[in-house]
């Protein structure tokens, strides 16, 4: 990308009709959208033309998705492979944590477009904290927390409990 | 107009999103963050979770060892336990199957100082075992050994071969029952990270360990990091202070028949190869009866005239014990 491709803007359409004006400096993050762009060859187009639906995100999540890329564009690049880091939960920025305080239903929705986007950083951290809400708690909390029915059958239920016994001492 | 707009507009509103709503590719970003006790007791939250945990053998790897205590530099537990997902959804003790620590190692050879899996610590063992100094892996491979469709097989192998990489000591634990192919587990040798790794390769039936692919995997990866290599026999690693019986004897001679001349020929090819035999004190410890054990002995003899067993048995029957061959040092 040159730069005066990254002094660009890019217009995004949420799935319910309304457009937002990203830098593209600030929407870099997002793989699908760089993607998107090169394979259309507008990433050096001087106008990007029509806003780029993205239809499985809403404008209140694609407003926030806008923000967490704006905080972070100009973060370094991760490590690519989680595979060689200590895999914490307790290295969230504070920014991050403030931003992340939404009823769940919005963190999920965070999750699903970050995904959708393929932002990394905005998935990492969104699934980070849902694995916080898992962490340390009974079955029966974590049904609690995230409002899941039990549908094991009591036979079922003792059997797991048996199978798991030697976590719950 | 507004009214009816606004009302349409709740109306259609979707439901929102939940934790079991997640694609696998997010589920999986989610439960990679939980350890095997938050794996395990996901588990029991709701039949869904139950089978997702099953299908994508979450925590297989996972393991935890409770109620260590150490006498003489030996390790016992009587709680080792294994997530184990693989026959039937079972978890499976680890005090059913064989485990080494106190029949085969010496901790002098052998000091976990933490056991991990994908960099997640399970078991950190600084405070009750402060002699231990090394990072020690364990992989169970019946995740591997029980897949049929080969190309499956071979992307789990894969993902195995990618974790090696980041190993920095490795305790190589195929379980009994296993069955690798040479290729596979040459292919797994190969893969690991070029740095004084300890191995050790359980095998049970088959012994495709003997094969010279195989011996030869090892000694390119050794070569590179002074390794030191040990073969041995799941059988005798639980130890059996009465003896054992008559079942697990017979077992152990059926499983014998099948070190045959390949077997000799890979021992021997390692063995010839002076880089191998100046390199390690204890190069194999092998387990086989008394017939291929003299014809080994034999061959090596005649080619060194320099072995050394640093303890023998007449009879397996007596009970658990190993073969240790020591060359040229």
């Amino acid at each position: 990308m040159t730069d005066a491709a990254q002094e660009r803007s890019i217009k995004l359409l949420s799935s319910d009709n309304e457009t937002f004006q990203v830098p593209r400096n600030v929407i870099r993050l997002s793989n699908t959208i760089n993607t998107l762009l090169q394979d259309l060859g507008l990433d050096d187009e001087e106008d990007a033309g029509d806003a780029i639906p993205v239809q499985n995100v809403t404008s209140t999540i694609l407003k926030k998705v806008i923000a967490w890329c704006q905080h972070h564009h100009e973060d370094p690049v991760a490590a690519d492979d989680s595979d060689s880091r200590e895999k914490r939960t307790d290295d969230i920025s504070s920014w991050d944590v403030e931003f992340l305080k939404v009823d769940q239903g919005t963190l999920f929705e965070l999750i699903l477009a970050a995904n959708y986007l393929d932002i990394k950083g905005l998935l990492d951290v969104s699934c980070k904290t849902v694995a916080n809400m898992i962490k340390g708690k009974s079955p029966e909390e974590i049904r609690r927390t995230f409002n899941i029915k039990n549908d094991f059958t009591p036979e079922e239920e003792e059997q797991i409990r048996k199978e798991n016994a030697w976590c719950e001492d | 107009m507004m009214i009816v707009y606004m009302l349409n507009k709740l109306t259609s509103k979707e439901r929102k999103p939940t934790l079991t709503d997640m694609p696998h590719i997010v589920a999986d970003n989610i439960f990679k963050n939980l350890n095997a006790f938050d794996v395990c007791r996901l588990r029991r939250v709701a039949t869904g979770f139950r089978d997702y945990i099953e299908k994508y053998k979450m925590g297989e790897m996972d393991f935890q060892c409770t109620n260590l205590t150490i006498k003489n530099d030996v390790i016992t537990t009587n709680r080792i336990w294994f997530p184990y997902y693989a026959r039937n959804s079972k978890f499976m003790d680890l005090r059913e199957v064989s485990w080494p620590f106190s029949e085969h190692f010496d901790l002098n050879w052998f000091r976990p100082r933490y056991i991990t899996y994908a960099n997640s610590t399970i078991f950190e063992s600084n405070e009750y075992l402060p002699k231990f100094s090394k990072d020690v892996w364990m992989l169970h491979l019946d995740n591997i050994i029980n897949e049929i469709n080969q190309s499956i097989r071979k992307e789990k192998l894969n993902n195995i071969c990618k974790k090696l990489k980041y190993m920095n000591e490795l305790y190589f634990f195929a379980c009994s029952d296993n069955y690798l192919t040479e290729e596979e587990l040459a292919t797994l040798i190969l893969s690991l990270k070029p740095r004084k790794t300890h191995i050790c390769v359980e095998f049970n039936q088959k012994l495709p360990c003997l094969k010279k692919s195989v011996l030869s995997a090892f000694c390119e990866i050794t070569q590179k990091t002074h390794a030191a290599i040990r073969i041995c026999h799941p059988l005798y690693h639980k130890p059996k202070p009465d003896g054992i019986t008559k079942v697990e004897h017979d077992m152990m001679v059926e499983s014998f028949r099948y070190l045959d001349e390949g077997d000799v020929e890979g021992i021997l090819w390692f063995l010839e190869n002076p880089e191998n035999s100046q390199m390690y004190k204890n190069i194999i410890i092998l387990k086989c009866d008394k017939r291929v054990r003299d014809e080994i002995f034999q061959k090596v003899l005649e080619k060194f005239g320099v072995l050394i067993p640093t303890f023998t048995e007449d009879d397996i029957s007596m009970g658990p014990r190993c073969i240790s061959m020591r060359v040229r040092q």
